[in-house]
């Protein structure tokens, strides 16, 4: 499979519209075709140095070097393959891709920085992984999918979210009566979910400590956004120290 | 041809093609995992009045599961791809989702361009999550999360099903029950440890050995008297002076390969186990080759 790299030249004085970089367009591009690319003012070109190889891997994937806070819209729309973002994005990631009322639609996408307001909005299916800090909103909409947040979570997250998952660090203070109380619960299902991404994820990052520690099955759940009927759910790992029965009690039981 | 003195008779195995699937159960430890699945393969003994030949194949470590629990994996027979998916996502439904911690996943890799005939899994069960139910996607497999009293029961959406065979044998003949009962738990404990192989029957073996047909028009199996002892005298008898009590070993498996390799074991593992005196012959029940297209020659599966 092929793997573009798109290195950021230079800084940005306005904000930018990533919305043409679509992944799973590039494969009938050459690299002068994609630098050619309009991409809001600029051309493509101007603002990346842009390279392929091919891999032995499964799927396309694409790899933005850089520092993307004034790129809007990275991943809007991603359908399959990879999208990894070494530095931070800007709002709507992973969001709907012009007048499409569904966000990402499948595949994976991973930024290691923070991204802005709105990530995952209308996020449809697929992984969305942000190892730093999200703006405002995170998750608003949302219609399915899972998206994982290794940094602290802006307000109003998970607005009308209708399903998927938000996994995130810390327990969201939600002042609203939108999502059910915090449930304690088991599940064998993050054992597959952490088998299956933890490998792509950087060993250390934030994003990869919340999702190994996923791996006990044992979640703080809340469900809705209920102001919409939604069934969506926002999970945090639950410590052993935190968990019912302890594991001192467990022990007990077990013996 | 003799194994430690025993008398393999030169004749085959004749077999079929049937429908197959493989299923993993697991569960927080490996009791509930044992009771799942001994509640699911519970009445799968024979097509012939179960609908499917369903046992379990071999338990599995934790790190062989998707989820990282004790498990077991479970295969599945039947005689058409139809009957296979009527059956299964029954018994997953009463047996496995009704089992306190358990999970099931697919035990065949392979999604629908490898194996384009599926059986539903969480597509059917999903439903008793009365809409409070959660789909994921992982790696391109759908899983069902369930809420059930315990938590949830997580499900994987369908497993691919497979071309098997059924039917593979062979007969322990001797002097007594006890010493052909002796002989057959040798031979299926051997078996035991080989993958792509079930001996669906009570204890791997079956003392009903069936023929086709009957003088009744509504069986269409019935007493293979050749074998049966107490009918010695009649003219189809096919015992030897001597031989008091017959015992059939039973395999189905996933390919040619893996059920003539449980033959082998199995017959060797019976043979070194008991004394001529005892075990007196190893023969293999066949319809003279009209019936299945899968021939297991005994010398060739010995050789």
């Amino acid at each position: 499979m092929t793997v573009w790299t798109f290195i950021q030249r230079a800084e940005v004085e306005h904000d930018v519209d990533a919305l043409p970089i679509q992944l799973h367009q590039l494969g009938t591009m050459t690299i002068a075709e994609i630098e050619r690319m309009r991409v809001g003012q600029y051309p493509l070109g101007d603002l990346f140095r842009v390279s392929s190889r091919t891999t032995a891997g499964d799927v396309d994937r694409i790899v933005m070097e850089g520092d993307f806070k004034r790129f809007h819209h990275i991943a809007a729309g991603h359908r399959q393959g990879e999208f990894i973002v070494e530095g931070s994005v800007g709002n709507m990631l992973g969001g709907p891709a012009g007048n499409c009322q569904m966000g990402m639609q499948g595949g994976r996408v991973d930024v290691r920085g923070d991204a802005g307001n709105n990530a995952g909005h209308r996020m449809r299916r697929g992984i969305l992984v942000v190892g730093g800090n999200v703006g405002r909103l995170v998750a608003s909409h949302m219609i399915a999918g899972t998206l994982v947040v290794g940094g602290t979570v802006g307000e109003k997250a998970a607005y009308a979210m209708r399903r998927g998952t938000l996994i995130v660090s810390t327990s969201l203070d939600l002042k609203s009566p939108r999502f059910s109380p915090p449930n304690q619960t088991f599940t064998p299902f993050w054992a597959v979910f952490c088998k299956s991404v933890l490998p792509h994820l950087v060993a250390g990052s934030a994003a990869a400590e919340l999702v190994r520690q996923l791996e006990s099955g044992y979640v703080e759940t809340r469900r809705g956004d209920r102001a919409v009927g939604g069934q969506g759910e926002i999970v945090r790992p639950l410590a052993a120290k935190d968990r019912f029965p302890g594991p001192e009690e467990l022990a007990t039981l077990h013996a | 041809m003799h194994i430690n003195g025993i008398p393999i008779e030169a004749t085959f195995a004749e077999a079929f093609d049937m429908k197959a699937t493989r299923l993993v159960i697991t569960a927080d430890d490996i009791g509930w995992a044992r009771d799942a699945a001994a509640a699911m393969t519970g009445f799968g003994t024979s097509v012939i009045a179960c609908g499917l030949e369903i046992d379990v194949e071999r338990e599995l470590q934790p790190s062989e599961t998707p989820d990282g629990r004790p498990g077991i994996a479970i295969l599945a027979f039947a005689m058409s791809g139809t009957e296979l998916e009527k059956q299964i996502p029954r018994r997953a439904g009463q047996c496995v989702l009704t089992c306190p911690t358990t999970a099931l996943y697919a035990g065949l890799d392979g999604d629908k361009r490898v194996l384009p005939k599926r059986i539903a899994l969480g597509k059917s069960l999903r439903y008793f999550g009365d809409g409070h139910q959660i789909s994921k996607v992982v790696a391109g497999k759908r899983y069902w999360r369930i809420p059930v009293m315990d938590g949830e029961f997580v499900c994987e959406h369908d497993v691919g099903r497979i071309e098997g065979i059924g039917g593979g044998n062979f007969l322990l003949l001797g002097r007594s029950t006890a010493a052909v009962a002796k002989a057959c738990r040798a031979a299926v404990d051997a078996m035991k440890s080989l993958a792509g192989i079930i001996t669906p029957f009570p204890g791997g073996a079956t003392r009903s050995g069936s023929k086709v047909g009957s003088k009744y028009k509504s069986m269409f199996a019935s007493t293979n008297e050749a074998f049966a002892p107490c009918l010695a005298h009649h003219p189809s008898s096919l015992l030897a002076v001597g031989e008091h009590s017959v015992l059939e070993v039973v395999i189905d498996g996933v390919d040619f390969a893996a059920v003539s390799e449980a033959m082998k074991v199995g017959i060797e593992a019976a043979c070194h186990c008991s004394h001529p005196s005892e075990l007196m012959r190893v023969t293999a029940g066949n319809y003279g080759g009209k019936l299945g297209r899968h021939h297991f020659h005994l010398a060739e599966v010995l050789a």
